[in-house]
């Protein structure tokens, strides 16, 4: 005996009840119990089909569907992780290194010949953690509402959007410049050459890995989503 | 043998394994696969099944395809390029595991 089309419903939103609210892993969940129930079904014809489920999902452990979710969230930042690491090393490697390089020299011109380097470099990193910080509350704020309104999330999707947890390594990062700056040796470290170059640099490899996050990935995210839950395009 | 840990650091090389023998695979088929093959001496948990499957995909050794069946949505999953290559390697390693333990368990040292 099979599940009818409305068995299959029940599955999706008892998946949904216990705290699976992506559709990929809810999708991957229902067709596993499904299977289990029809087996149980084959063995056991007079099991109702509640019975028949609460059989399967005893076999989940006390914390029942919790860990799988947590498990199948981390494998997907690492796959996010990889994409966003292969998009910022094409800005060093040939073709895009000019692009950069060019970023890189215009900045270091600058800081070379101004007074308050230290004001800029804090201002320029500063104004690109506000941007990252605006656009993944923006991204944020819009997946809690489809939240809200039961439409569909996929994991990857959330994570793509709300640019992973790197906020995290933002504020991190933007660590480095504001401990050397605020150290008493701060103005002789920009006053020397090193230390111009090293501030461009680091500016610019900021800009490159905000700008993959916010834009870039967001821009091409679809594509990037399908390739990961592949039922995105057949829904 | 179901509640025993032996097989835990293993699971992964069975389900290379099994992809390596059928050209892809679903979670479900996968757990019924072993049990048969072990007549029941080895029960794959989903607790187990699927974070291993979901970690092998994020490290690019497994892709995935999804299909309608009857009127439901199914996930199969199977070998990369990387993966395939991965296969031999882990049961290579997993042989010489094996190897190693019965020279220990048939070893007949005296203990003088």
């Amino acid at each position: 005996m099979k599940l009818t089309a409305q068995q299959i419903e029940k599955l999706y939103a008892f998946t949904k009840q216990h705290y699976v609210e992506y559709y990929d892993l809810q999708t991957e969940l229902v067709d596993h119990l499904a299977n289990g129930i029809e087996l149980q079904w084959q063995e056991n014809p007079k099991l109702t089909f509640r019975e028949a489920l609460d059989i399967e999902f005893k076999k989940y452990g006390i914390f029942g569907f919790s860990d799988l979710v947590e498990e199948r969230q981390k494998a997907m930042s690492k796959t996010y992780y990889k994409l966003v690491f292969r998009l910022v090393k094409q800005y060093f490697t040939f073709p895009r290194i000019m692009q950069t390089l060019f970023f890189i020299l215009t900045l270091y011109m600058v800081l070379k010949f101004i007074p308050y380097k230290e004001n800029v470099v804090l201002g320029l990193m500063i104004s690109v953690l506000i941007f990252v910080f605006y656009s993944s509350f923006k991204w944020r704020r819009l997946i809690s509402r489809r939240k809200k309104e039961k439409q569909k999330i996929w994991m990857y999707e959330e994570i793509v959007y709300s640019c992973g947890s790197s906020l995290g390594i933002f504020q991190l990062m933007i660590q480095i410049p504001i401990q050397i700056l605020s150290s008493h040796r701060s103005s002789s470290f920009l006053s020397t050459e090193t230390g111009v170059i090293f501030a461009a640099i680091f500016v610019v490899g900021f800009a490159v890995f905000a700008y993959v996050l916010t834009i870039e990935i967001p821009k091409n995210a679809k594509e990037y989503i399908a390739k990961v839950h592949p039922e995105y395009k057949i829904i | 043998m179901s509640n025993s840990k032996l097989y835990k650091g293993s699971l992964i090389t069975i389900i290379l394994k099994l992809l390596s023998e059928n050209d892809k695979m679903y979670g479900y088929e996968i757990t019924q696969k072993v049990k048969a093959l072990t007549k029941g001496e080895l029960n794959i948990t989903e607790g187990a099944l699927y974070p291993a499957l979901h970690k092998l995909e994020a490290d690019g050794v497994l892709e995935v395809e999804v299909t309608k069946v009857d009127n439901r949505l199914r996930k199969y999953y199977k070998l990369t390029e990387k993966g395939t290559t991965e296969t031999a390697n882990k049961l290579s390693e997993l042989q010489k595991y094996i190897e190693t333990m019965q020279a220990l368990v048939n070893s007949k040292t005296r203990l003088a």
